[in-house]
């Protein structure tokens, strides 16, 4: 019980992109048909639940028995690269997923700060390992959710008359904040 | 392209937060004070500029290949520097800003700099590059963050200006720095076009 209320409470009510604002760069930059939405932020959480883990335990391991906590970012950059190239290899073996993705995708995950910023959130709330890994579930879905309702709104978005000066990212922002008024309604 | 050209062009023209959109993430939720836009700002700044000088002095000796994943370990290592100042030096700033100190490095206003201007300039041009872009940034932030307090606290610089009765509190949250930030573009744009 305790675990499926940390579960949704990461997933809504402190939902990683809308209420603590981190990875609204891929949203605002990603993609605009839902399937593909889909496929690109499920490969995202697969990285982030594995890197939230790992990251846990290197901090618990490493960092903090040999006191070099001052390197942790460093650290926690190159588990993110080393995760994604692994990633990218199992996923290299399924036909027709990983043409569409961008040739520098699995590298530039580490600049999608909801990866970075899971980590680092766990890591501050001082949780067991069990729990770390709750959290990165949730967070992992609520950033699946968040980028499939965006990728919907952006479809239907097309279709609207809208001020030149509104069009492209301004209006996508203000939508951005609309949806996050509604998740501090879970609050 | 000349040299002060480069400057203005990452200070106005092609201003990485009113144009892009870039390093939104680690810089809203931080910009809900003026001090915190403008201490974020600056430690962008700094790691810009130590990480466009480093990648334009060690160019040559790095692979095509690995050119993002280097520039990503140096950025990560001058944000380390970073952490490690702030929290030295500064450590009731470095509580106030929290996790999104170490998130400079997940900033793509940094590491687009890095790969695409410093890797193929010498050191004064990726310097002065890195220097409007990093102002511009700032300038930005600027922005942002004094609309956000004014509306939010009703103060600028922590002096009180608007009494609390005429304040909302949504400006200092999350949909507030979405909506502002989204209204600043569109205001960018038309003035850039006018």
């Amino acid at each position: 019980m305790k675990y499926l209320i940390l579960l949704l409470s990461s997933a809504f009510i402190n939902n990683v992109v809308l209420t603590q604002l981190l990875g609204i760069a891929p949203m605002m930059t990603g993609t605009r048909k839902v399937d593909s939405a889909l496929k690109l932020s499920l490969v995202v959480a697969i990285v982030l639940i594995l890197s939230t883990i790992t990251n846990y335990l290197i901090e618990e391991y490493i960092l903090y028995p040999f006191q070099i906590q001052y390197l942790q970012i460093l650290f926690f950059v190159l588990i993110v690269l080393i995760i994604g190239h692994l990633v990218q290899i199992v996923l290299i073996k399924i036909p027709g997923l990983i043409e569409q993705f961008e040739e520098n995708f699995f590298v530039l995950l580490v600049s999608n700060s909801t990866i970075l910023g899971t980590s680092l959130i766990v890591i501050k709330k001082h949780v067991n390992f069990l729990e770390s890994a709750v959290i990165g579930l949730g967070s992992a879905l609520g950033y699946v959710l968040i980028m499939i309702i965006f990728a919907a709104i952006q479809e239907q978005l097309r279709l609207e008359p809208l001020p030149k000066n509104m069009q492209g990212y301004p209006i996508l922002l203000i939508i951005a904040g609309i949806l996050a008024m509604a998740f501090i309604g879970f609050k | 392209m000349r040299k002060s050209e480069n400057f203005v062009d990452g200070l106005f023209s092609n201003n990485p937060l009113f144009v892009f959109v870039l390093g939104a993430c680690p810089t809203l939720a931080v910009s809900s004070t003026t001090f915190g836009g403008i201490a974020i700002g600056l430690c962008t700044m700094f790691v810009l500029l130590f990480s466009s000088f480093t990648v334009s002095l060690i160019k040559n000796l790095i692979p095509y290949k690995i050119e993002i994943t280097t520039s990503l370990i140096i950025i990560a290592t001058y944000t380390a520097v970073v952490q490690s100042l702030l929290y030295t030096f500064y450590p009731l700033l470095y509580e106030r800003i929290g996790i999104y100190c170490p998130l400079i490095v997940a900033n793509v206003v940094i590491l687009r700099r890095v790969t695409l201007f410093s890797i193929d300039n010498s050191i004064f041009a990726s310097t002065i590059d890195a220097l409007g872009n990093g102002m511009g940034f700032i300038l930005a932030l600027f922005l942002l963050s004094s609309i956000r307090e004014l509306l939010g606290c009703g103060r600028w610089f922590d002096i009180q200006l608007i009494d609390e009765d005429y304040i909302s509190s949504l400006f200092v949250l999350a949909p507030g720095s979405l909506i502002t930030l989204g209204l600043l573009v569109a205001l960018f744009k038309s003035v850039k076009k006018a």
